[in-house]
């Protein structure tokens, strides 16, 4: 097959790439149907259960996402000329599309109970109107401080920060809306400072964020490869090939995912970024070969054939195990993750068919001229050939050292990965400076929290969570919670019911208790109704059947970890507490379904990481067919990967998706060189039958091969970290790191145990010819 | 001499525009007094003078901050008592800062450069260093020379990009043999030198050019680093034809230096990591006897608090040298010291605070298991009052061969006291 | 000669127009105040029972069952309601009483029982809904004509009843409205259909008169309903058992019969 197809395309060149184009340009007219999907929500399964019941909980209690607007002035913002802003600014937010007008939380939106003229009962707007002295003010906010509603949610307690609540339609406005806020926000000046926040709008805008960092980062990955490779080859003809392989594998992955329906979610939007270096690893590997080899042939088509010829069974495996390592990902239960997986593995395929058909056939269009003395000149003293002779050097003599400090850094890295913390944020997406972070920061230090989760209390019949046992026991639950230091408030029916009778008595602080009859709650609920109280207020804690309830709990951060804990703790007082009467206690919320994503994640992802694991290996002893190789086949990607992950537990970064799934990509890639190395030293050895020869050959092609892709694929995605959104932070620093540490265990620590176990694994058959090593030892006999 | 009067023409033209702006701006003008007395602790050492250190020094800083710069002086004026028994001074610093824009600031000037991260381990700051006032028991500060430079830091998204240009190559200030002995090729000697050192003509290619890019990753702080210039201690022996017979100098052999480092948080303390390629351009495959092999370098370093006000670090700097079997070869031939082909270098710095962290007490090892070398410095200072600063401390140095790195310094042991006034 | 005509002529013409403007505003606040006696002041006092059905936006039912007492002082002034709770058994027993003050504010009181407490009340009438129902205090007691500029728009028909549609807009800015149409019936004065308008002139809340009857030859509406355009849901409220001019004595609009209903009217 591999002469076939190759001859093929050296035959009829034309017909390879005309084909190629076509198919591409096929590809390429899927573009336009791309449809755009943001919503983290949608890692997991529309059928999944969370997110029905987290639908079933929405429409329940009419409550919609949040975006939090914070307004902080630090001398104070209970002041008539702050607070009349925020009441005029309150009423533009009103006015925006998609903003559920009617449930906004702000000063002049909310309602206060409290004593009127004759000691009358009334549930009023807490600023009915503008306001001119600054006693209203004040008034104004120890009513807020007053009431166990309100307290610490709107405003912070000292004052200075007050908070609107603004509830959206749909996630997929946040950044929409966001942005009107914040027009608004600018028109009115002041001395106050406007912080908007809150998860729907973080996801919202990191999505948004992340396609114009995607259309800046791909391609500027390409281009620096492209400058590297031009470094290294010299020739733009020839370099052409890898970009257009990439670019076309790219399209051909991407169109396909669009043609099929998929949309292109958080994940598959990182597929080109993937896709580019793997697809250029194997074009550098058979430019290495030819520019190496032309010299030797100084005939095109020959060098062409035996590029292709010697570097096919490992091209194919390389691209087989990266292949295994993607398409693993099909083993997690999460929908975006899986067509991640598999459109990559698609992509790789593409791109390995591509390097082997149409890099040829570019190859053979290629003029004779522009060849000329392509790869005469003499590598030898090259600063990557300085740099094989170290590594030559170090791995013969330092070879027992060397195996000793791998297994140093595996027991040290034992221990990093033992410290590794699962956590996920997706504000946490954004980098420190970015406003949103600040944003997130700022508000939750002053007021109760802009992260909401609902904890829905489930009777079976109507009227269940009227019970007073019910309600005393939705009290304890409350207070059990915000036990939690993240809990900012959780608020619930029951702290309306005793507001209420605490007003009914005329603000006597002994009556603000649950009643121990049902009749009196639902008195005090119908009171407040009666009283002015909005009954959609009321149906945001409670059905209008009374048989569901739902506290809100507000959290400070939405870390994963921290709502785990908050979980945690609920669970673990509901196992000890049996709720009464048959209730049934769960959760809703973004922040809720973030850790049941992340959680999947974590397990999926171990899973496939574990099955890809066995699979290459069983693929590299078929390779070699030989175990042993196969076991040390194995040792850079798995050293690579524990020191890796080691780090981030050391350095306390965090496990979340872009790490998680990297481990496929970690897997795929740094298998790559240690499939390069042992099948070319043993196809050398075959020839060279004779132990120093083979180990000294190794360091030159392919050490130069390998070390080339080292710097091009590290190089080429330095642009990704200076990225804004920390995931392209840590895809680049992956790469980067993927590339140095499996290069070095590769051009180190494989050579080291070829030295000390090379008898049994490279028997030498032929007699020495140098007695020293290298082109080095040449040049030092004719000094001596 | 004729360096001195530039020096003082310079220094004299810094203070008249710090005493000239006063007119319009505010200038802080501060210092501190000080004296130091040191005594050398190993009687055989062939220095030319008893004393270590017998000096009593004055600082003077003038600072102004302008709208459109900023200009920074340090002059000093020293008693050399051990020595000379004159009145000598330097400017340490005198530079002017501008901003252009928002994004660039320029400074230039007399300046004092420093960049890395290591603990008094360099691998890619290879700006002037003077060992002589660091042997000696002066302050950490008087380690690095100034150099007379211009320096660009360009802030973009990127990250921030920092050219120093130094017209006029600056070396290190090694030990003469009037205070401190060394090994001059053969012996350890006083001020007996074998070579006379020349530095590199004055040229613009002879400039130094430093080249950094540091941009943060999360929370660890990176870089990249490019020099291009000499080594900064005179490694090469050049014979000078021009007169009658060749008589060998000793030479600062070319040198580029490629380098990358980060330092972040890490197990609750700091990380750092350092690497660099020393590409000795006079030698580039190692053929040439006379010029340092090129060779790679790497460093790993941790600091954290161990308990309260009790700071520890730990640094291993690892040197690899390339072509090391012809350095052997060449080194054997000439009956010369043979360095190993890896040189290990294991530092660690204790700090304890004591007494309401009036009184601080620390102490740095080197110590290099390959060379077989170390140097130890201990020092204790107490603040007695908020002017008055009290110091003691020493420098220990010993080794097995008298060629490696501290070995050569090994018989400068000393101990020093200095008392230090602020004002 | 010619210039004096013309003159004179125009100046017919300007108050003329002047005065068929003016005879039409006289027109639509008659209509207007004529519409409010006919809906909220029919007879001089009525008792009626009273099944109040909330469905919300999700189509759920919640039934509130009343007994609703009221007595006029004047036909346009003030007015007096009892509300007797049956029904959802949990507030059965709860009394409630409006003394309603067209140019002041309104005094209400509410018993509750499970504690024997009464407390006064006070709401805005303008935004707080009734009752927990889609009708706001006002749309229940009535919000008085001349808050409102009203315009004659034009004249339609409702299932067959010739209606005038008046378009109000009221004369101070009020939160959530912008205008009403409203369709009064030529023949009963009773608004059969109202259109409530937000600011951004989006069809917010639509009233319907859906039964119309003559009880003791007063033209009464007996099945009512508002429905919330906007955010889903609708209130029916009907009455049965309405009986009118039944002579009821003043005493009982007092705080004495909330905690102990009149047994002659509550069963």
């Amino acid at each position: 097959m591999k002469k076939g197809l190759t001859s093929f395309s050296i035959d009829h060149p034309w017909w390879v790439i005309g084909l190629a184009v076509v198919i591409t340009a096929f590809f390429a007219m899927q573009f336009p149907k791309i449809t755009i999907d943001t919503d983290p929500e949608n890692m997991l399964a529309a059928d999944e259960p969370v997110r029905i019941f987290e639908h079933q909980t929405k429409e329940d209690f009419g409550l919609s996402d949040f975006i939090a607007v914070g307004v902080v002035r630090e001398t104070g913002a209970f002041t008539p000329q702050t607070l009349n802003r925020i009441y005029n600014i309150t009423a533009e937010i009103e006015d925006i599309d998609g903003v559920v007008a009617d449930d906004i939380i702000a000063p002049s939106t909310v309602d206060d109970i409290k004593q009127g003229d004759g000691g009358a009962m009334v549930v009023a707007a807490l600023m009915e109107d503008e306001i001119e002295t600054q006693d209203q003010a004040d008034y104004i906010l120890s009513r807020i401080n007053l009431n166990p509603i309100l307290n610490g949610k709107l405003a912070s307690e000292d004052g200075r920060a007050v908070a609107i609540m603004i509830p959206i339609e749909s996630k997929d406005m946040s950044h929409r809306i966001a942005v009107e806020i914040k027009i608004i926000t600018e028109k009115y000046g002041g001395d106050e400072k406007f912080y908007i926040a809150g998860l729907p709008m973080a996801e919202d805008s990191f999505g948004a964020e992340m396609f114009s960092q995607m259309a800046y980062s791909a391609p500027a990955a390409l281009l620096i490869i492209f400058l590297l490779l031009l470094m290294f080859f010299r020739k733009v003809r020839i370099i052409l090939a890898p970009m257009i392989v990439a670019i076309m594998s790219v399209i051909w992955a991407m169109g396909l995912l669009i043609l099929t329906g998929n949309t292109v979610h958080i994940m598959s939007s990182m597929i080109p970024i993937f896709l580019i270096p793997i697809a250029v690893l194997n074009s550098i590997h058979i430019i290495s070969e030819f520019h190496d080899n032309y010299k030797k042939h100084k005939h095109k088509d020959a060098t062409i054939r035996h590029s292709i010829s010697e570097l096919f069974l490992p091209m194919l495996f390389t691209s087989a195990t990266t292949i295994a390592g993607f398409i693993s990902l099909a083993l997690t239960p999460i929908p975006p993750v899986q067509v991640f997986g598999i459109f990559v593995a698609f992509g790789i395929l593409v791109a390995w068919f591509l390097s082997i058909t149409l890099n040829p056939a570019i190859a053979m269009l290629i003029p004779a001229k522009t060849l000329h003395n392509f790869g005469a000149d003499d590598e030898n003293h090259g600063l990557l050939a300085r740099l094989m002779n170290v590594f030559r050097n170090l791995s013969f003599r330092y070879s027992k050292s060397i195996v000793f400090a791998s297994l140093a850094v595996v027991v040290v890295s034992a221990v990093g990965l033992s410290m590794i913390v699962v956590n996920d944020n997706p504000v946490r997406w954004f980098k420190k400076s970015h406003p949103i972070r600040i944003a997130d920061t700022i508000m939750n230090q002053h007021l109760a929290g802009t992260y909401m989760n609902y904890l829905v209390i489930e009777g079976s019949d109507d009227d269940a969570v009227k019970d007073p046992d019910v309600q005393k026991y939705m009290e304890t639950l409350q207070r059990e919670l915000e036990k939690e230091e993240i809990v900012g408030a959780v608020s619930g029916l029951p702290d309306i019911v005793k507001k209420v009778r605490f007003e009914l008595f005329g603000g006597d602080s002994t009556k603000a208790e649950l009643p121990e009859s049902q009749t009196e709650i639902a008195q005090m609920l119908f009171l407040f109704e009666m009283s002015g109280g909005d009954p959609d207020d009321l149906f945001k804690f409670v059905t209008p059947e009374y048989n569901k309830a739902n506290l809100w709990v507000q959290l400070k951060a939405g870390d994963n970890m921290a709502v785990s804990q908050v979980v945690k703790r609920a669970n673990d007082f509901i196992a000890s507490n049996p709720p009464p009467n048959g209730v049934t206690v769960n959760w809703a919320g973004l922040p809720y379904i973030n850790i049941t994503w992340q959680h999947q994640m974590v397990t999926g992802m171990r899973r496939s990481l574990i099955s890809s694991f066995v699979v290459v290996f069983i693929m590299m002893v078929a390779l070699f067919r030989s175990f042993r190789w196969g076991f040390i086949s194995m040792l850079p990607l798995t050293i690579t990967i524990m020191a890796i992950y080691a780090f981030i537990g050391f350095i306390g970064k965090p496990y979340d998706m872009p790490v998680a799934v990297l481990s496929s990509l970690t897997l795929g890639l740094s298998i790559d060189f240690a499939i390069h190395f042992i099948q070319r030293l043993r196809t050398i050895h075959k020839r060279t039958a004779n132990f120093r020869e083979s180990y000294n050959e190794i360091f030159e092609g392919t050490g130069r091969a390998i070390s080339r892709n080292v710097l091009v694929i590290a190089i080429g995605f330095v642009p990704m970290i200076f990225s804004t959104l920390v995931p392209y932070i840590t895809v680049g620093s992956f790469f980067l790191a993927i590339m140095v540490v499996s290069g070095l265990v590769t051009l180190l620590l494989l050579p080291s145990i070829v030295r000390i176990f090379g008898n049994t694994l490279l028997p030498s058959t032929k007699a020495t010819q140098h007695h020293t090593l290298g082109t080095k030892s040449k040049t030092q006999e004719q000094i001596s | 001499m004729m360096t001195q009067i530039r020096l003082l023409i310079t220094g004299l033209l810094l203070v008249m525009v710090a005493l000239t702006v006063p007119l319009k701006a505010e200038v802080l003008i501060d210092g501190f007094l000080q004296n130091l007395q040191g005594a050398r602790l190993d009687e055989t050492n062939p220095t030319a003078t008893e004393l270590t250190a017998s000096e009593t020094r004055l600082q003077l800083r003038a600072e102004h901050f302008g709208d459109a710069g900023e200009f920074f002086a340090r002059l000093d004026f020293v008693y050399d008592g051990a020595d000379t028994g004159t009145y000598n001074w330097e400017l340490r610093e005198g530079y002017f800062k501008f901003q252009l824009g928002s994004n660039l600031d320029l400074k230039f000037g007399r300046q004092i450069l420093t960049w890395g991260t290591g603990d008094l381990v360099f691998i890619n700051d290879v700006f002037a260093k003077d060992y002589q006032s660091f042997f000696t028991g002066r302050d950490d500060q008087y380690l690095k020379a100034p150099q007379n430079a211009l320096r660009a830091d360009y802030y973009t998204g990127l990250g921030s990009l920092s050219l120093v240009w130094t017209p006029q190559f600056e070396p290190n200030r090694l030990p003469t043999g009037r205070k401190l002995s060394y090994f001059n090729g053969e012996e350890i000697v006083g001020e007996s030198q074998l070579f006379s050192s020349t530095v590199p003509a004055s040229r613009f290619d002879n400039g130094e050019f430093a080249f950094r890019l540091n941009r943060t990753i999360g929370s660890f702080s990176s870089a990249l680093y490019f020099y291009r210039g000499f080594y900064k201690n005179p490694m090469g022996v050049e014979m000078d034809m021009s007169g009658s017979t060749p008589i060998p100098l000793l030479v600062y052999p070319k040198l580029n230096l490629y380098g990358a480092s980060i330092r972040g948080p890490m197990l609750g303390g700091i990380i750092w990591l350092e690497s660099g390629f020393y590409d000795s351009r006079d030698d580039v495959d190692g053929t040439n006897a006379q010029m340092p092999n090129s060779q790679l370098a790497g460093l790993l370093g941790f600091e954290r608090q161990v308990a309260t006000n009790l700071t520890a670090n730990a640094q291993w700097q690892v040197e690899y040298m390339l072509d090391h079997d012809l350095y052997r070869m060449q080194n054997e031939t000439a009956g010369m010291f043979v360095r190993d082909e890896i040189r290990h270098l294991v530092t660690s710095r204790i700090t304890k605070m004591l007494a309401d962290e009036l009184l601080t007490l620390s102490g740095f090892v080197f110590f290099s298991p390959t060379d077989e070398d170390m140097y130890v410095r201990l020092s204790a200072s107490y603040k007695y009052s908020d002017e008055i600063t009290l110091a003691a401390g020493a420098n220990i140095f010993d080794g097995k061969y008298e060629a490696t790195d501290f070995g050569r310094f090994q018989k400068n042991d000393n101990a020093y006291l200095k008392v230090t006034y602020g004002f | 000669m010619k210039r004096i005509t013309m003159l004179l002529t125009l100046t017919i013409l300007t108050f003329g127009l002047t005065i068929v403007t003016k005879t039409a505003a006289q027109n639509v606040n008659e209509i207007m105040k004529k519409s409010h006696l006919a809906y909220y002041y029919a007879a001089d006092d009525g008792v009626g029972d009273v099944t109040m059905t909330i469905t919300d936006k999700r189509g759920k039912e919640r039934v509130k069952e009343f007994i609703m007492l009221r007595i006029d002082e004047e036909d346009g002034g003030r007015q007096r309601y009892y509300t007797y709770f049956k029904k959802p058994s949990d507030i059965s027993r709860l009394t409630f009483m409006v003394h309603k003050v067209p140019d002041g504010n309104d005094q209400r009181w509410i018993y509750v029982p499970s504690v024997d407490l009464i407390k006064p009340i006070s709401a805005d009438d303008k935004n707080s809904s009734f009752v927990g129902s889609h009708f706001s205090y006002e749309d229940v007691s009535g919000r008085h004509w001349t808050e409102d500029t009203h315009t004659l728009i034009g004249d339609s028909t409702i299932n067959g009843t010739d209606v005038w549609v008046i378009e109000s807009i009221p004369k101070k800015e009020q939160k959530g409205l912008a205008r009403k149409l409203s369709y009064i019936a030529h023949d009963s004065y009773l608004p059969l259909l109202e259109n409530y308008y937000n600011k951004k002139d989006k069809l917010v809340r639509v009233f319907r008169a859906d039964r119309v009857e003559e009880i003791d030859g007063v033209v009464t509406m007996t099945t009512r309903s508002m429905e919330n355009v906007k955010k889903g849901g609708k209130t029916v409220i009907e009455f049965s058992n309405i009986k009118y001019n039944t002579g009821l004595d003043k005493s009982i609009f007092t705080e004495r019969y909330l905690k102990n209903p009149p047994r002659k009217y509550i069963k």
